[in-house]
């Protein structure tokens, strides 16, 4: 019975993930705003009456763009071929897209804000311009509808499947729940052994991004110039996640081989381990996360409601860094090299992922590097929602979500596949 | 493992135990990678464990004897799932509470009472049942006055008596233990015999391992005796005890 329900709470916990991600992270929003512009554009431009129609329409501008618009979207009707758009950025005159649209609703992203555009169509077909709408997010459509429950039925036989009897992930969560206890304790423990004998204590845990942010703040803004506008929060907002990551991988590395005495004592199932250090740094994250709460707004930055997004990038972070974390562990088990390495690469990739300078402040053939670094995109989601106010969109989201799910993936196997030999060399 | 219907307590089926030794120890990828391109990886097979079978009935108290490397704690530890045997099958009716070295997990820098609740969750035990059992394992240590001393500050035979009192505050289907009964003072030796006697009466199948042959004689009904990894002997316990002795 109580299996039955954990079941079903966890089938919730998906149903609700998955309206989550394509509601309202997604590029959907159900409380779209859309600015309707067809009135005034048909006295803007070449057109001065109606309707607003064929082959001699060249151009519409769009003057004050509403704040926050990301599509512009155009009904046609009648349209003979394909219509070929083009979108200037009137204040630069720079071309800011290209597109074809066809009959029906057309939605054209942006890419960014602009506050003037000119909307210039092909000379030689002929359409009837409908509608020509501003919006900030796309409204929903089928294509989101059948996404959602194609997410859902997937979910839904997934947990069926496991939820069968005997079945060994149902097994393999029984035994986990059991040792959910320990890996408590052993959080508390690795706690209470890090600040036993210190006067400020739990304090530190705070204290320590603060010191090491008013050092990296004077180094970079007096001695190097940086020109990031509030660099302090900025810095302090990539270290966060970049700290999580290295710190839980970092303590997750000698995992196995530091519990040497335990594994070969008693049988307790050995990915605790890693799992345990990614928790413990997870603990000292938010402690860290509560300084740059109080930060953020002295220095300067108001705190908007998409600061209350703050867990996701985190979660990212987390679930990848217990893939990463398992893989270093099982590795270091056998080759202890790999423990004097790794503190090297984590310098390396500090300095390649945009934690410490902007990625505007890198060279475009440079930039193609953070294509390959999940760091880039957790570090890039914590910013938006902390900083920017943005909330990230659907591709952010699968993306970061991608490189956390199939690290965990490679993760549990190769643990799971090396973890009984680690007793033989530790 | 944690098969509950199965008419014995342990069964080991054909178990052999094979550490790979390479000649000498590579643990860096450098060595290793040179080594393996000079084809210089040596393997010594040694085998541990060669083909054991036995099968202990529940209830039982069942003693393995044998000369020091022979295999006794590889068995042990195989039985109570920290290695997974290279060949064979073993499996195990019920919960197990191995008394293979007591205290696995304490840390030094913690209080007893902490070290309570951490070494209680290391063999699996649930947050609610530690709670209830506390006192029962502080009674029975008799450290309730150093409850909140540092462990590191605590003499081993404080430190075994803890280990001894949370380990053997379940009553498990299984027990096994290994050459545990010579800690603490003689006073502490009796309680220990007397709570291990009081889990035998209440059908726990015992696997002991010991050097002393008197106790085997007369704690145990069955007894196997290993030598170099082989069973040598199976069968009542003062048969095996003779033999052994005839060494």
């Amino acid at each position: 019975m109580k299996a039955k329900l954990t079941w079903f709470a966890l089938f919730l916990i998906g149903v609700m993930f998955v309206s989550f991600a394509t509601v309202v992270i997604g590029d959907v929003d159900l409380r779209a705003k859309h600015t309707d512009i067809t009135e005034k554009a048909r006295y803007t431009g070449f057109i001065t009456e109606q309707p607003l129609s064929t082959g001699e329409l060249s151009f519409i501008d769009i003057d004050d763009m509403p704040q926050g618009t990301k599509y512009v979207e155009l009904k046609l009707s009648n349209a003979s071929d394909k219509v070929k758009v083009t979108l200037f950025d009137n204040a630069t005159t720079e071309q800011i897209i290209e597109a074809g649209i066809s009959n029906g609703r057309n939605f054209i992203d942006l890419q960014g804000y602009y506050q003037y555009v000119q909307i210039r169509f092909a000379p030689n077909v002929s359409f009837d311009l409908l509608n020509l709408r501003l919006s900030n997010h796309l409204p929903l459509r089928v294509r989101h509808i059948l996404g959602f429950i194609l997410f859902l039925s997937a979910w839904t036989a997934f947990m069926v499947f496991a939820g069968r009897k005997g079945n060994v992930t149902f097994a393999h969560i029984a035994i986990f729940k059991r040792y959910i206890y320990l890996l408590i304790n052993l959080v508390k423990m690795d706690f209470a052994t890090k600040y036993r004998r210190s006067v400020l204590g739990v304090l530190w845990s705070v204290l320590n991004p603060l010191l090491m942010m008013i050092v990296m703040y004077t180094v970079f803004s007096k001695l190097f110039r940086v020109t990031v506008p509030n660099y302090p929060v900025f810095y302090l907002t990539g270290t966060l996640i970049f700290g999580l990551m290295s710190e839980a991988t970092g303590n997750a590395l000698g995992s196995v081989v530091g519990s040497a005495g335990l594994i070969k004592k008693v049988y307790i199932p050995k990915y605790i381990f890693p799992i345990e250090k990614c928790m413990f740094a997870l603990v000292n994250t938010i402690f860290s996360f509560v300084a740059v709460l109080i930060l953020t707004p002295i220095l300067g930055v108001p705190l908007r409601p998409t600061v209350l997004l703050f867990f996701i990038p985190i979660l990212y972070t987390l679930v990848f860094s217990m893939g990463l974390g398992m893989i270093l562990a099982a590795g270091n088990a056998f080759f202890r090299d790999i423990g004097h390495l790794y503190g090297v690469l984590i310098t390396m990739w500090q300095f390649l992922t945009p934690v410490i300078y902007s990625e505007d402040a890198v060279p475009m053939e440079v930039r193609a590097v953070f294509v390959f670094n999940p760091m880039y995109y957790y570090v890039k989601y914590f910013r938006d929602v902390m900083m920017y106010n943005r909330i990230p969109d659907l591709r952010q989201n699968m993306i970061c979500l991608a490189w956390s799910v199939s690290f965990l993936i490679v993760g549990l196997v190769v643990f799971k596949v090396k973890q009984d030999k680690f007793i033989l060399y530790i | 493992m944690g098969v509950t219907d199965l008419p014995n307590a342990i069964e080991v089926n054909d178990v052999s135990m094979v550490f790979n030794m390479t000649e000498d120890k590579v643990l860096s990828i450098k060595e290793y990678l040179l080594k393996f391109v000079q084809g210089k990886i040596r393997y010594r097979a040694f085998f541990a464990l060669t083909g054991v079978t036995f099968t202990v009935e529940k209830g039982d108290i069942f003693g393995i004897v044998g000369l020091n490397g022979s295999g006794k704690s590889t068995l042990l530890k195989i039985i109570s799932g920290i290695m997974k045997p290279t060949l064979g099958k073993v499996s195990v009716a019920g919960s197990i509470a191995p008394l293979i070295e007591l205290g696995a997990g304490f840390n030094m820098e913690l209080t007893a009472r902490e070290n309570i609740f951490l070494n209680a969750s290391v063999l699996g035990y649930s947050k609610q049942y530690i709670k209830d059992k506390f006192d029962e394992i502080v009674e029975f240590s008799e450290m309730r006055s150093f409850l909140d001393v540092p462990m590191k500050n605590y003499s081993s035979g404080m430190v075994a008596r803890i280990g001894f009192a949370v380990a053997t505050v379940t009553k498990p289907s299984v027990l096994i233990i290994d050459e545990i009964l010579g800690v603490g003072d003689f006073l502490f030796q009796q309680k220990c015999e007397k709570r291990i006697n009081d889990l035998m009466s209440g059908g726990t199948t015992v696997l002991l391992v010991s050097h002393s042959i008197e106790q085997i004689r007369s704690m145990c009904k069955h007894a196997m005796w290993l030598e170099k990894g082989h069973m040598k002997m199976i069968g009542e316990a003062s048969n095996v005890c003779m033999a052994y002795q005839g060494v």
